[in-house]
């Protein structure tokens, strides 16, 4: 199992959805936290969100979670398989599961796969 | 120099203000745009100046200073305290006289560094985090309040910056004002027991942002295209990588709870207020025009927390 504690092993402060918008955005979270993870084999994949004090946002829910479908290429089957989602706030799972089961595989990330 | 008289009631809020406020600010964003006359604003007889109007007229007069990139085309006439107590306590006591005159970034910034209602930004990650330090020194939300707040803030935020201002037009007066700007009020009103928290930004408009997104879009109404914008799960603009930051917005407004929180937003010639009472968003169009986008939230402190 992989463990990722977000406000320790990545940020406090999540927020944004591009590079652009912050240090602490979702592009680097699914690119260096959450793919690395997903793609280590078939361990279940823990992401906790545990000691976060600030709300976080769709869109950065979105783009990390959504982002993996869209840009990464990685199937849903295998991210539903894998991805546990701890947290005291009930809709930041259920968000993440409909951004995941509304994302669809962009162009590049196909040829990617 | 031309005086112009500011309204004595300057709101948006109530259908009998809302023509007189609006008019008045397009006239002088006109006057100042064209460049014809210096102009004295003269804030003598206000009796009433509601926030959401207070900070369309600041995004009025700031967005003109980086625009004429001088401040000598407007001098202020303030009410004096001892002769117009309430409007004094209006435009003096809130801050808004020096967010008027606040005519550089710097001073600007500098608003932000004193913790003031009315301020000014850029860069969304920088100023939701000062923001959040405001709303937190004051204590006045609940943990969960807060969260939600927070989302809410940082989704208006990050839709300035990512939406309001995408058209070619506007990459004038994106370089002029050092980004894509927006002007905010946070306060606490402690006669209505309201914390008001509004973000504004001189764009689009929902209606343009929404309908140039995507061709499925195109055609729909002004009250059509707001409603549907903010309206959950916009499953075409979640594969494009944006909207449901509209969740995230609505969600602070306590559904279902006995106070009233209400959730309000201006744009072009819409609208759009959800109540935490009613619950059903109502949508309507206005007469007058309100470039941009103007969200509001006004909450209930500590909810709950009393009974």
């Amino acid at each position: 199992m992989v463990n990722i504690v977000i406000a320790r092993d990545f940020s406090k402060m999540p927020f944004g959805r591009y590079l652009s918008d912050s240090p602490n955005s979702a592009e680097r979270f699914r690119r260096d936290y959450l793919v690395p993870a997903l793609k280590s084999g078939d361990r279940e994949v823990v992401v906790d969100f545990t000691g976060i004090n600030h709300g976080v946002g769709s869109s950065f829910l979105e783009e990390a979670f959504g982002g993996l479908v869209r840009k990464e290429g990685v199937p849903k089957a295998d991210i539903k398989a894998k991805l546990i989602i701890k947290s005291d706030l009930p809709f930041y799972k259920e968000q993440i599961i409909k951004f995941i089961d509304m994302a669809s595989p962009e162009k590049q990330s196909l040829q990617r796969s | 120099m031309t005086t112009l008289k500011v309204p004595k009631r300057l709101c948006i809020y109530t259908d009998a203000d809302r023509r007189a406020t609006l008019n008045f600010l397009s006239f002088l964003d006109n006057a100042i745009s064209s460049g014809r006359v210096d102009i004295i604003l003269d804030f003598t007889d206000v009796e009433y100046a509601g926030a959401a109007a207070s900070v369309r007229l600041f995004a009025v007069i700031s967005r003109a200073y980086f625009v004429k990139k001088n401040s000598n085309f407007i001098r202020f006439i303030w009410p004096k305290k001892n002769q117009n107590p309430a409007g004094h306590r209006y435009i003096v006591a809130t801050g808004l006289s020096v967010a008027l005159t606040a005519n550089t970034s710097a001073k600007l910034d500098q608003l932000c560094e004193e913790k003031r209602f009315f301020q000014s930004a850029v860069e969304p990650f920088i100023h939701w985090a000062n923001t959040l330090n405001v709303l937190d020194d004051k204590a006045l939300l609940t943990f969960d309040q807060y969260l939600l707040v927070s989302s809410a803030l940082s989704e208006a935020m990050l839709n300035v910056s990512h939406h309001a201002y995408e058209h070619p037009s506007f990459s004038s007066v994106i370089n002029d004002m050092e980004g894509k700007r927006w002007w905010q009020c946070c306060w606490y009103n402690s006669e209505i027991n309201k914390i008001v928290c509004i973000i504004y930004d001189l764009g689009l408009g929902i209606h343009d942002s929404f309908t140039s997104a995507s061709p499925l879009f195109r055609g729909y109404d002004n009250t059509t295209s707001v409603s549907t914008a903010l309206t959950l799960g916009q499953s075409r603009f979640v594969n494009a990588g944006r909207g449901n930051g509209s969740e995230d917005i609505k969600r602070p407004i306590g559904s279902g709870c006995a106070d009233s929180e209400t959730l309000l937003v201006f744009t072009g010639n819409v609208k759009y207020s959800y109540n935490s009472v009613h619950e059903v968003p109502k949508c309507e169009l206005i007469t007058e025009y309100m470039p941009g986008t103007l969200i509001e939230w006004s909450l209930v402190p500590r909810r709950g927390e009393d009974g």
